[in-house]
C-alpha cells in the first residue's frame, strides 16, 4: 500500500514537470520565433499529447499562390523543431530535442528543482537554435 | 508624418496581438490542457497558427478510440480563438469560439495591456463555464 502511494507520488511529480516544461518551452519558442522572425510568412506551433508523450512541433507553412485563404497554405512535410517530452520510471523525464537536424537528449530528475530542469531544457534548445544560425 | 503615425499604430497593434497570442497560449497550456477542463481522454492538440492577418489558437481533442491507429480529429474544434488587428490599427478583434458559444471582443490598442488581457480571459472563462453546463 505504501509502495503504491509512493509510486503515485512519483508519477504526479513527473507529470507536473512534463506540463511545466511544455508551458515554458512553448512560451520560449513563441518568444524566440517572434523576436527573431525565424519564419518567412506563416508558421505553426503545435503541442500534441499522444499517449504518455507530449510533442511540441514548429513548422513553416508554405503559401503557393500567396493568397489569404488558409486552404492554399500547406504545411511543410518536416517539422523544423520537434521536442518530445515523456516521463520515465523512477522520477525521470526524457526530453528529446531536434532543432532543424541538430539533436540533443536530456534525462531530467523530477525531484530536482523545476528551475534547474527548466534551465537545462531552455539552454539546450537555445544552443541548438544558435547552431542553426537563425539567432 | 502620416506614414510615421500609421507605422507607430501598426507596431502598437501588432505588439498587443503578439502579447495576447502568447498569453492565450500560456492559458491553454496551463489551464485547458488539464484533464478536467474539457474532458479529453488521452489525446489532444493545441495549435498556434500565424498567418498574415493574425494568430489562430486552437484546442482540439482527438478521437482516440484506437490509439496510434486512428487519430481522427473531431470535425469542429472545441476551442478556437482568433486575434487580429483591424484595418485602422486602433483596435484588435478577438473572436472566441468554445463549443457552440461565441464571443467577439474589440479591444482598444490604447487601453492598458492588463485591462485588455483581463477582458479576453474573462470572456474565455465565462464561455468555458457555459460550455461545461
Amino acid at each position: 500500500m505504501e509502495k503504491e502511494v509512493k509510486s503515485k507520488e512519483k508519477q504526479d511529480t513527473a507529470n507536473k514537470l512534463c506540463k511545466n516544461i511544455i508551458a515554458n518551452v512553448c512560451s520560449y519558442l513563441f518568444t524566440i520565433i517572434e523576436l527573431h522572425k525565424i519564419y518567412e510568412k506563416n508558421y505553426n506551433l503545435t503541442v500534441k499529447k499522444r499517449g504518455e508523450s507530449y510533442i511540441i512541433c514548429y513548422n513553416l507553412l508554405n503559401s503557393k499562390k500567396d493568397k489569404k485563404d488558409k486552404k492554399d497554405i500547406k504545411k511543410d512535410s518536416k517539422n523544423y523543431y520537434e521536442i518530445t517530452i515523456r516521463k520515465l520510471k523512477n522520477n525521470r523525464v526524457l526530453v528529446n530535442i531536434n532543432i532543424d537536424g541538430y539533436i540533443d537528449n536530456l534525462s531530467l530528475n523530477a525531484l530536482s528543482s523545476d528551475l534547474v530542469n527548466m534551465d537545462k531544457v531552455i539552454n539546450a534548445i537555445k544552443k541548438l537554435i544558435e547552431k542553426t544560425g537563425k539567432i | 508624418m502620416l506614414i510615421e503615425i500609421k507605422d507607430g499604430k501598426m507596431a502598437n497593434a501588432n505588439s498587443l496581438c503578439k502579447l495576447l497570442a502568447k498569453e492565450l497560449c500560456n492559458y491553454f497550456y496551463f489551464i485547458l490542457a488539464k484533464e478536467s477542463e474539457f474532458g479529453y481522454e488521452k489525446e489532444f492538440t493545441i495549435t498556434v497558427d500565424f498567418f498574415k492577418l493574425g494568430w489562430d489558437i486552437i484546442y482540439n481533442p482527438n478521437n482516440n478510440n484506437e490509439i496510434d491507429k486512428d487519430l481522427r480529429k473531431i470535425s469542429n474544434h472545441i476551442c478556437e480563438i482568433n486575434v487580429k488587428p483591424l484595418e485602422n490599427y486602433d483596435s484588435i478583434l478577438v473572436s472566441i469560439v468554445i463549443g457552440d458559444f461565441i464571443d467577439r471582443l474589440q479591444l482598444d490598442v490604447n487601453d492598458k495591456e492588463a485591462k485588455n488581457i483581463n477582458k479576453v480571459m474573462n470572456s474565455i472563462q465565462s464561455l468555458i463555464d457555459r460550455y461545461k453546463q
